[in-house]
């Protein structure tokens, strides 16, 4: 066969793709081979939650492909997926215990390393009480360790002091559903992509952060002529590529463009009236209490927010933002949106607009009609959200306000009565200041990296690590060095995602089965064993009672059996999602009350939704297709008028730049994971600072120039892109990279939603200099 | 020029040859560039040679009259005192006359060696790499049948380059312009037997694009 240079890299190109697919092609001579074996899997990265095919040889992963038998994601996945191999298996991977000795980490024995956790938890707690300890966990753990983390602190030590770096991403959106419909998570799925006409993506670069989703979008949109996108976002990121109209709110300034566009809904009479009088209720905050308004008194609210009014606070035009009301309420319209919502100090409210839109045109509960928060973490909502591992939380919609909820949960856990506290702990951000305060002694630290992903970084990193009197005691289970690692007194090393078996809940209400399919390195071990040995040591202490744990849990389904009892006759009831079911099919979408359920796509529409079958929630006077919002106050959502307010930190003078922060399709967060595929290390290597060319002309600065980012709380020192993204006035940087001059994060600002309490990471103000 | 090699060697084994980072294909003396290259003239041990940063020859004899080489940290070009060769492989024969090698050099596509000029002069790496680089006719490749990292081959996607032809493209999901129809030269890519969901994706979700070539190289 003759062959010249063209067709070899043809060959080759075609080789090395097709492997990415079903593995039939070129590729399939090596990638079929009869050592390697195949095992149906979940992506390690975003909420997504992509099905994966992951190659086994010996023990080791040697290969990853989308598994095109996956119900929603149907082969698709990203490049930081197809690196996870390479990812597990680096080279810098933690393989020991490693205890602080005299500033330097030392090698350990797990006896030794545990023995010491144990001593200075149970020291504290006997000293100071419950509350001098904390748990700070991850949308990145299993579904079961977040749920045995929160049982062994709230419902053994007796503290609430639960949280995790959810509370950073997806507080917000929390908030805003539990606001509006009485309980968290979408009620929508991935399948109304299909089905829906207009796709309303609000701050939400889905583009890079959701890449396979937004691949399905773009699938849609070019298969039919008749689907449009909407962008919702002050820079102009990679989705505004496939934009029909591209709004460009000042960052902070958007919440008048959505009450704008529900004004232009109103007066054009494109609402549903009958969807609005049968579900809808509407309220307003007056002096710090909520009270009920009828609908001519949200349309005199809306009279403040005209096209041209929020043109002149947001900078939109008002042409556009007319246009975009009268496509969104053609519809049938989804939107999508994640963290330019979320992360900021009015990101509860920025919600509850979205939901608005929704519900003043009756576009909830029916194909291709439903707002979906998109999650950045892959079980941020089974992991944390449902199992209640919040510091207000508790399992399945539950509240440590509810005596009712405290009681049912204590009676689960086999609990004293009256262990679980009915005041929540500190949030996030006050359980790090309570601890550079030294008034948390202990925390625990589990698969996050708060050393580079809190904002206002500084003080935080000093609280966990500069040394000093009572200093608190860090423990951190991780799989790489990091950020945050370097902060710790004991470093435990953790498996990761392949290595350990457990259930992922991502965006959609889908609980995936995530089989253990390698050994892990060193000693490392799963982090439910080592929760399981420091709850075990606990009660050898003493502080928590003998047997709480350790005679009823002892493996990973014991404690998935002890959830899905928790769930049961809840609005989460997943009774019958059993272990055999999860590891033979491609993830259940929860409610799924019954061994035989098939799973739920919509919530809160009869004949869709088995909790309006069954149970506490059952109403049997519907008809099927009616929509009921069962939990709910009256059963009705809430249309909430709030007030067009802006950040916290406004520009000025001295400071007068916004800075947005964000990410590349590449990395993944802190970059701890990404950073260790060479391949997607060298596609974004260094940190970079987008500024529009006329600002740069401005402060005359050039490509790759490196440039000082001040704000009132610290400094980083980035090379500069000029780039017409970012609007002017504003900059944005990734967060990914590591080094010191790179920590974006000590630039931005801690200040937080009043009710989510989700840090503002998305606008603060900065200075910029040519360093 | 056209070369007959079956699609088997050229898919699988030879290109295989490059896993490690691209020693294979280079001849023995200009294999491991990072390593200090020590030229040893038998007949006289006073000819020792060590290049260094300031291109000193360091070498002494001890007491015994034995000579000592100190072998001193590469300097970020050391180990290139010579130009670098290349074996004389069909794709070689053909793409040599053109400036294309960091088609395939930079971003490892098909296995080829992955190039890693760290240190050298940016300037240099603008140049025709046939500037430097000089292919012996004849000479052959070490080829390596499996991938000594235990990776799959192909398993993981393509890097693309960051050539001229892909400035102002990249993100704008424009790529099969050309490499659908193969305009420009550019290479023909048929995603064959890839779910049809696939091939509507944004080629950027699988693709990842090579920015910079000096980066070190990593552990693995």
């Amino acid at each position: 066969m003759a062959m010249n240079r063209r067709d070899f890299l043809r060959t080759s190109a075609m080789a090395a793709v097709a492997s990415v697919a079903e593995g039939k092609a070129l590729a399939s001579s090596t990638l079929e081979s009869s050592e390697v074996t195949w095992h149906k899997s979940v992506c390690r990265f975003c909420g997504t939650g992509c099905g994966v095919m992951l190659g086994i040889r010996d023990k080791k992963l040697v290969a990853l492909r989308g598994d095109p038998k996956h119900p929603t994601t149907k082969g698709l996945v990203c490049a930081k997926s197809l690196f996870l191999p390479k990812i597990v298996h680096a080279p810098d991977r933690l393989k020991h215990p490693m205890i602080r000795k005299n500033g330097k980490f030392v090698q350990a024995s797990w006896d030794e390393a545990m023995k010491l956790i144990g001593d200075r938890f149970a020291d504290s707690i006997r000293k100071h009480g419950p509350d001098s300890v904390a748990y700070y966990g991850s949308g990145q753990a299993l579904s079961e360790e977040s749920y045995l983390a929160n049982r062994i602190f709230k419902g053994g030590i007796g503290t609430n002091n639960v949280e995790g770096n959810p509370r950073l991403c997806m507080a917000s959106a929390v908030g805003g559903y539990v606001s509006t419909f009485g309980k968290d998570e979408p009620m929508g799925c991935y399948d109304d992509i299909d089905h829906a006409k207009v796709f309303f993506l609000v701050g939400s670069n889905t583009a890079e952060c959701h890449p396979v989703i937004f691949d399905q979008i773009l699938a849609r949109k070019e298969a039919h002529n008749d689907v449009l996108v909407i962008v919702c976002d002050p820079r102009k990121s990679p989705v505004t590529s496939i934009a029909d109209i591209h709004l460009d709110p000042v960052p902070g300034y958007d919440l008048a463009v959505f009450h704008a566009m529900a004004h232009v809904i109103v007066k054009e009479k494109k609402y549903d009236a009958d969807f609005i009088a049968k579900q809808c209720q509407f309220k307003i905050v007056e002096n710090g209490r909520p009270k009920k308004v009828d609908f001519e008194g949200y349309v005199k609210f809306l009279d403040q927010y005209s096209p041209e009014q929020a043109e002149l606070i947001s900078g939109v035009p008002a042409q556009k933002i007319v246009e975009a009301a009268r496509l969104f309420a053609n519809g049938p319209t989804m939107t999508f949106w994640t963290m330019g919502l979320n992360q900021r100090t009015r990101g509860v409210w920025a919600n509850n607009l979205m939901h608005n839109l929704h519900l003043i045109t009756g576009q909830i509960g029916k194909p291709g009609m439903t707002p979906f928060s998109l999650t950045g973490q892959p079980n941020a909502c089974g992991g944390v959200r449902d199992t209640g591992s919040l510091c207000h939380i508790l399992p399945y919609g539950r509240s440590v306000k509810k005596a009712k909820h405290r009681a049912e949960m204590e009676k689960i856990w086999g609990a004293k009565p009256g262990t679980i506290k009915p005041k929540p702990g500190k949030n996030t951000i006050e359980m790090f200041r309570a601890l550079g305060r030294n008034e948390i002694k202990a925390m625990l630290i589990l698969t996050t990296n708060p050393g580079q992903s809190l904002p206002n970084l500084t003080p935080y990193r000093d609280a966990m690590g500069k040394a000093r009197p009572g200093k608190p005691f860090i423990v951190v289970l991780d799989i790489f060095p990091t950020r945050t690692t370097e902060l710790a007194d004991v470093i435990l090393p953790a498996a990761m995602w392949s290595e350990k078996l457990g259930v992922f809940g991502m965006s959609e209400r889908r609980y995936q089965y995530q089989p253990a399919l390698v050994t892990p390195p060193g000693e490392a071990r799963p982090d439910l064993e080592i929760l399981l040995d420091f709850a075990g040591l606990l009660e050898e202490r003493g502080v928590i009672p003998k047997g709480y744990v350790s005679s009823k849990l002892k493996t990973c389904d014991d404690v998935w059996n002890e959830m899905r009892h928790a769930s049961k006759n809840t609005a989460y009831d997943f009774m019958g999602m059993t272990r055999d079911r999860l590891k033979k099919e491609r993830g259940i979408r929860w409610p799924a009350p019954t061994i035989d359920h098939p799973g739920t796509a919509r919530r809160f529409v009869k004949g869709e939704d088995p909790i309006l079958d069954h149970g506490p929630y059952a109403d049997d006077s519907l008809n099927e297709g009616d929509i009921k919002f069962y939990a709910a106050k009256d059963y009705r959502a809430t249309v909430w008028l709030r007030p067009a307010l802006g950040p916290a930190e406004p520009v000025d003078k001295e400071y007068p730049y916004i800075l947005s922060t964000g990410r590349v399709l590449e990395h993944w967060h802190t970059g701890t994971m990404t950073m260790r595929a060479p391949e997607l290390k060298r596609a974004y290597p260094e940190a970079y600072i987008e500024i529009n060319p006329v600002d740069a002309k401005k402060l005359g600065l050039r490509n790759r120039d490196m440039v000082r980012i001040t704000s009132r709380r610290g400094e980083a020192l980035i090379k500069a892109r000029i780039t017409g993204m970012p609007r002017v006035g504003m900059v944005f940087v990734p967060w990914c990279w590591e080094d010191t001059n790179s920590l974006i994060n000590r630039v931005t600002i801690d200040a937080y939603d009043p009710g989510s309490k989700q840090p503002e990471f998305k606008i603060c103000a900065v200075k910029l200099a040519k360093a | 020029m056209k070369a007959r090699i079956p699609i088997a060697f050229l898919g699988i084994l030879v290109i295989g040859c490059a896993a490690s980072g691209g020693d294979a294909l280079l001849p023995a003396t200009q294999k491991s560039q990072s390593k200090p290259v020590v030229q040893k003239k038998r007949t006289k041990a006073s000819k020792l040679v060590v290049p260094t940063k300031q291109g000193k020859v360091v070498s002494k004899k001890d007491r015994k009259g034995k000579v000592q080489v100190t072998k001193r940290k590469p300097g970020p070009f050391e180990g290139n005192a010579f130009p670098p060769t290349l074996s004389d492989l069909p794709y070689h024969q053909k793409g040599w006359k053109k400036n294309d090698c960091l088609r395939c050099h930079e971003t490892g596509v098909g296995k080829a060696p992955e190039v890693h000029h760290k240190g050298m002069p940016k300037r240099l790496l603008t140049a025709k790499c046939r500037s430097c680089h000089v292919r012996i006719p004849g000479s052959k490749a070490k080829v390596i049948k499996k991938d000594p990292k235990g990776f799959l081959g192909n398993a993981f996607p393509p890097m693309i380059p960051n050539s001229p032809s892909h400035k102002g493209v990249w993100g704008n999901n424009r790529c099969l312009l050309c490499h659908d129809s193969g305009i420009r030269g550019a290479p023909i890519v048929k995603h064959k037997e890839m779910p049809r969901i696939l091939l509507k994706a944004k080629c950027r979700s699988c693709h990842v694009q090579v920015r910079v070539i000096d980066v070190k190289k990593e552990g693995h």
